[in-house]
């Protein structure tokens, strides 16, 4: 096994080491029922403008997997789904808040590494309607 | 230059460009709710007509919530041009001013009994309704004026305020390809070019002399004057 190898052995580990900075993740596809994952999660309040250097208000969050994990499971990576007709790929965790949220996943970022990681959008499971 | 002071009067009232502005908001708050009042009469849905509207916010999607999911509009006024013609250097200036109508919508993706609807097509429909309707408010022939009197309607000495009112162009934001916020926010500009003057306080000139002056014909026809002072 070469070093890179390694490297993304260690990854793959420490995505899964829930006694690290790993989280129980659940993947749920377009069709299919939740597929229960573990990975990192990221959720920010702030961002930077790359124009003016100035930190701004805008949520940005993010959920990192192992493809291999993916590929156990037999999934191909997530996608944004921006058909009507079809169900969106949607994650769900709890973050150290306490409360578990599930958002869509709007985009997909995989490295060589054996590393996706999901860029997500807010979603609500049930169909809203005014007060 | 004469020492002290010589304005007569101390400046309390708001500029032209301020009420105008204000106006805008409450126009757009009355009929925004107005409308929803007759779609709810109607057995429709009023949430298409409802939105929260403020004034010279400088992030109003902030005030966005996923819970309080309404169409959010801000009006703030961003420049005045004065025009020499139709002024004077005395009190009166006319003035061109822009007033821009931020019309935000929200989008949340949401599950759907086919599917589900994307955070962005939400977001561009709700602003696009909102803007329709801001539209058709301002440019309604009810208020032509912005609700100001027109000079024919004054009684008590003021001048008339608003001139004329017009939107001129209509502008969508659209968000960076490499932007991925959580929540999907799309607004539409809509620039309002309004017509107005301003006063400011008249010089107030102090009498010299009094001259009580009668004029009176003579049968002859001759003019006579008899001119007195105090």
């Amino acid at each position: 096994m070469g070093l890179m190898d390694e490297v993304a052995q260690v990854l793959r580990e420490e995505l899964n080491s829930l006694s690290g900075f790993a989280t129980s993740i659940s993947l749920t596809p377009p069709q299919g029922s939740p597929v229960a994952l573990k990975g990192f999660w990221n959720d920010i309040g702030l961002t930077i403008d790359p124009e003016t250097g100035v930190a701004v208000r805008g949520r940005r969050a993010s959920v990192a997997v192992p493809i291999k994990d993916l590929e156990a499971a037999n999934l191909p990576i997530p996608e944004n789904v921006a058909s009507n007709r079809e169900r969106p790929w949607l994650v769900t965790w709890t973050p150290t808040t306490g409360q578990a949220q599930t958002m869509k996943v709007v985009d997909a970022i995989p490295d060589k590494l054996g590393i996706v990681v999901l860029l997500l959008e807010s979603h609500r499971s049930t169909a809203w309607s005014p007060a | 230059m004469a020492s002290g002071p010589q304005l007569q009067a101390l400046i309390d009232k708001r500029d032209n460009r301020e009420l105008i502005r204000d106006r805008i908001g409450q126009i757009l708050k009355l009929e925004l709710d107005g409308q929803a009042q007759r779609a709810q009469a109607l057995g429709l849905n009023p949430s298409l007509y409802e939105a929260r509207v403020f004034l010279e916010k400088s992030d109003a999607w902030s005030a966005f919530s996923e819970v309080l999911q309404v169409p959010i509009v801000n009006v703030w006024a961003e420049n005045a041009t004065f025009e020499r013609h139709g002024s004077n250097v005395i009190s009166r200036q006319k003035a061109s001013g822009t007033f821009h109508i931020d019309c935000y919508g929200f989008g949340v993706s949401e599950d759907t009994q086919l599917g589900h609807t994307p955070g962005d097509q939400m977001a561009l429909a709700m602003a696009e309704r909102t803007a329709r309707n801001v539209r058709n408010i301002l440019m309604s022939g009810y208020y032509t004026y912005l609700g100001f009197p027109q000079a024919a309607y004054i009684t008590d000495g003021s001048e008339q305020i608003v001139y004329g009112r017009f939107i001129s162009s209509l502008n969508v934001f659209q968000p960076g390809m490499a932007d991925h916020p959580t929540q999907r926010v799309i607004g539409i500009r809509l620039d309002l070019e309004v017509t107005y003057v301003e006063t400011s306080q008249e010089y107030q000139g102090v009498p010299l002399q009094g001259i009580d002056l009668a004029m009176t014909k003579a049968p002859t026809g001759e003019v006579l004057a008899r001119v007195s002072t105090p």
